[in-house]
């Protein structure tokens, strides 16, 4: 990757990361905020249709009148955590991305001075290797061997 | 880095709700078949499809997805700094 020798360009590349790695955790916030808000949606609404049910089996004894209200209700819950499950995949990936590129220029921070690199968190092979033996950041065995 | 391990795509916030959301279509799907024709069906074979189904969705996206993010960036291969290469592929 070709860095720009003049220092001015360099300060105002510096300046440029910055904001887009600030912006790329902002955007990481966003995904998990937006999984968070559909999956507590989706459980909540789950959670007062099975209670509504639950009383409409009760009351009616489990007759017609409770698989008319079931089969009414559980479709759209159905329909709705369908939806949610998509979405959710979608920002899974789009937070995959976000990860991605702010990971690459804090390996651009890292080479700006070497001397800094022990007080980020570490990216060497050997450093991802302990994280590994800690329980962080676990590999399949398959292609760990 | 990020994880690959087959197991990962089971610790998403997609697989709970695909996981519950079976549930729901499963139950679903086994009392419309019995308020209707009034035939038994096992509830538990038609869960395990429908969140199969939601399973396989999930891998294929991921592994889509960890196959076209590296070219996203200009310039890189798989091998790029953060994707989820061994670190003794990054070495040599």
């Amino acid at each position: 990757m070709d860095e720009p020798a003049d220092p001015l360009a360099r300060q105002l590349a510096l300046t440029a990361l910055t904001t887009e790695h600030f912006n790329l955790q902002t955007a990481r916030m966003g995904t998990i905020a937006e999984a968070n808000g559909r999956s507590t949606l989706y459980l909540g609404t789950l959670s007062s249709a099975v209670i509504a049910i639950a009383f409409i089996g009760q009351a009616s004894q489990l007759g017609d009148a409770f698989y008319l209200f079931a089969l009414t209700l559980l479709p759209p819950v159905f329909l709705l955590g369908v939806f949610t499950y998509l979405r959710l995949v979608q920002t899974s990936i789009e937070d995959m991305v976000y990860v991605v590129g702010s990971f690459r220029i804090r390996q651009y921070f890292l080479r700006l001075d070497p001397a800094a690199a022990p007080f980020f968190l570490p990216t060497s092979p050997e450093g991802i290797r302990k994280l590994e033996r800690i329980g962080c950041c676990r590999r399949a065995r398959s292609r760990r061997c | 880095v990020l994880s690959q391990s087959p197991l990962q795509t089971l610790l998403t916030a997609a697989s709970m709700v695909a996981c519950i959301n079976a549930i729901v279509g499963g139950v679903t799907v086994v009392l419309a078949v019995r308020s209707l024709l009034d035939a038994s069906v096992p509830v538990a074979a038609v869960v395990l499809g429908l969140a199969t189904l939601f399973l396989l969705y999930q891998i294929r996206r991921f592994h889509r997805a960890t196959t076209v993010v590296p070219e996203l960036f200009e310039g890189e291969g798989p091998g790029m700094p953060g994707w989820t290469e061994r670190p003794e592929k990054q070495q040599g």
